[in-house]
């Protein structure tokens, strides 16, 4: 159908199966939670073998996955403030990893038990009351709380008129979750309209708020763990990792949502392509703002800011540095090029976790050589169950939500759009 | 006869017919056929389409132009006028880098412009061979072109049975315009 304009009655078709609400597959809420239980055992082995090994493994993950939490919302917001409707068949899909937010802010709580391993050397190198410990922690959760606040409201207003038509059509219940979500209902009409207009003044909020505070968030908790470090693209770096991860964790999740409902119907073949485009920009930009970072240390010449670098690059890091360049520019940037490879789903969807891995490996380079009393370059089984761990517990909150809401944001008027014109070279 | 003929063009009632007239054309191996429509027609595009474009070879080669051309000028540069700054090596690779960046994608994308320029053999100052007013008005059309008289039979029975309702030859005018008779 590529080059096509659907048939009325193609796309009277797609809204069909696109309005309904579907279970992820049966194997995914298992394997979530003994993902949870390798995770809870490697963490509890690390912290008998070493402390900062499990804590700094804790640290580099949690700050991956509250970013990339919140960045899949953070798609929506973008797609909403450019008017783009290539992505609305995948926004509902990525957004619902803002489930997580909430459990990360928890999780800050965790991280304030680990700050002795962490954070030690903030007293005897910070030379201002920024790294103040309680402040610290209290400003990140202040942060993390208005996050989950926007997140839960863009949820709230996106799903509520999908809710409401499906309940309207007598095609779902009106309990548990749904019966939350729909107090108050006001009609289809009246409810399509109120969600278009909290995107259109909300959605600048979103971003704003996903730029300065969680820059804010990777100045106190990444570049911190350096207390002499200091570079205003660290927290670009930080965040523009997570944009790019968000697309990544699309293309996969695509993939993981492919038999239990009708993916493959209503994501053509164009957005696949989009997506590879997506992916593929995301990664240059991502070297473009690491290499800005690298240029003015090296320019400079700073022993504070050469150490951060020297430090991973020239020791027993290096390997890792490497493989992280790898993974998060070189192989997508060459791989991306391909076009074949951009049509296939399966092979973005490779490419994708080959540059989440990248972005992943880059927040472990951020924490580990800066934590205290660690052997030089020491990763192993213990960084992998922790990051096993975290996998299932940010799975288990997304599964919770998406088994409860449409898969697709049917009641966006640019959703219909895009099906009716999603084979269209534009 | 007002010259040679050099080419025959196949009139369609509408874009599925001619998608279908495209499709034929393409199966029997017509040579070049070019295709007429009021509006743009993606599928007829896509029918139409060589299975890949030259222009991102002249992309690559303006971007990798680019990328000669600043590390030249920069490490020359430096070296004609060498000046330590910082303890650096006079060819100090990081910034330039920068001027590279800029100029692969300056030249990269002066090499796009002018490949698709090349490719699609454009400006095209004057209407094409087949061109007519009407076709930018209501019709659709494809003109296949004559390598020889003796291939006329053969693309004649190709329109035909890609459902041309008619089909007229295509003549080089004495000016050395093309037009069609009417």
């Amino acid at each position: 159908m590529n080059g096509e304009r659907l048939r009325p009655e193609d796309v009277s078709r797609l809204e069909r199966h696109a309005a309904a609400v579907y279970a992820p597959p049966g194997w995914a809420m298992p394997a979530a939670v003994v993902c949870v239980l390798v995770g809870a055992a490697g963490f509890g082995a690390g912290l008998a073998i070493a402390p900062g090994r499990a804590w700094g493994a804790f640290l580099a993950n949690f700050l991956f996955w509250t970013a990339l939490s919140m960045a899949g919302v953070v798609l929506v917001a973008t797609f909403n403030v450019a008017g783009a409707w290539w992505g609305r068949s995948i926004q509902r899909i990525t957004s619902g990893l803002g489930a997580f937010t909430p459990v990360a802010f928890l999780l800050l709580g965790a991280l304030w038990l680990g700050r002795p391993y962490l954070f030690s050397r903030w007293n005897a190198e910070a030379t201002n009351g920024w790294l103040n410990a309680p402040v610290v922690f209290l400003r990140d959760a202040v942060i993390l709380a208005v996050a989950a606040a926007l997140i839960g409201w863009t949820l709230y207003r996106s799903l509520r008129p999908d809710l409401g038509a499906l309940a309207d059509e007598g095609r779902l219940e009106r309990r548990g979750l749904a019966a939350f979500l729909l107090r108050n209902w006001q009609g289809r009409q009246v409810e399509r309209a109120k969600t278009t207009l909290f995107h259109r003044k909300m959605s600048p909020v979103v971003l704003l708020w996903y730029t300065l505070g969680y820059s804010v968030l990777a100045i106190d908790l990444d570049m911190s763990i350096n207390p002499t470090f200091r570079s205003t693209m660290f927290p670009v770096i930080y965040w523009i990792g997570a944009f790019y991860s968000a697309f990544a964790a699309a293309s996969i999740l695509c993939i993981f949502w492919a038999k239990s409902a009708p993916v493959s119907e209503v994501i053509g073949q164009k957005q696949v392509r989009d997506l590879g485009n997506m992916l593929w920009g995301c990664s240059i930009f991502w070297a473009y703002v690491t290499w800005a970072q690298y240029f003015v240390i090296w320019m400079a010449n700073l022993p504070p800011e050469a150490a951060f670098l020297i430090e991973r690059w020239r020791t027993g890091w290096g390997g890792l540095a490497w493989t992280m360049l790898v993974c998060s520019f070189i192989a997508p940037f060459f791989l991306l090029f391909m076009r074949g490879l951009k049509n296939s789903r399966q092979g973005v969807a490779v490419v994708g976790g080959i540059g989440m891995l990248g972005v992943l490996l880059q927040r472990f380079l951020d924490v580990m050589p800066g934590i205290p009393n660690l052997g030089p370059s020491t990763y192993g089984l213990v960084e992998v169950a922790i990051t096993v761990g975290f996998v299932g517990i940010v799975a288990l909150p997304y599964l919770w939500l998406m088994r409860r809401v449409p898969l697709f944001p049917i009641e966006d008027p640019l959703f219909l759009r895009m099906l009716e014109t999603r084979g269209v070279e534009v | 006869m007002i010259g040679d003929v050099v080419g025959l063009i196949g009139y369609f009632p509408g874009p599925d017919a001619l998608r279908n007239g495209i499709e034929t054309a393409v199966r029997s191996h017509a040579v070049d056929p070019v295709a007429y429509t009021p509006i743009p027609d993606a599928s007829a595009f896509d029918t139409l389409r060589p299975s890949s474009s030259p222009v991102r070879w002249v992309a690559l080669a303006g971007g990798l132009f680019g990328i000669a051309a600043a590390l030249s000028m920069t490490i020359w540069m430096s070296w004609d006028y060498p000046v330590i700054v910082g303890g650096k090596p006079i060819t100090s690779i990081p910034p330039f880098m920068v001027a590279a960046f800029e100029l692969m994608v300056l030249f990269g994308s002066i090499g796009s412009i002018a490949g698709f320029l090349w490719f699609s053999r454009l400006p095209d100052l004057t209407p094409s061979q087949a061109y007519r007013p009407e076709l930018a008005v209501d019709q659709y059309a494809i003109f296949l072109p004559l390598g020889s008289e003796s291939e006329r039979g053969r693309v004649e029975r190709i329109l035909q049975d890609a459902g041309a309702t008619e089909i007229a030859p295509v003549l080089r005018s004495e000016r050395g315009r093309l037009e069609v008779l009417d």
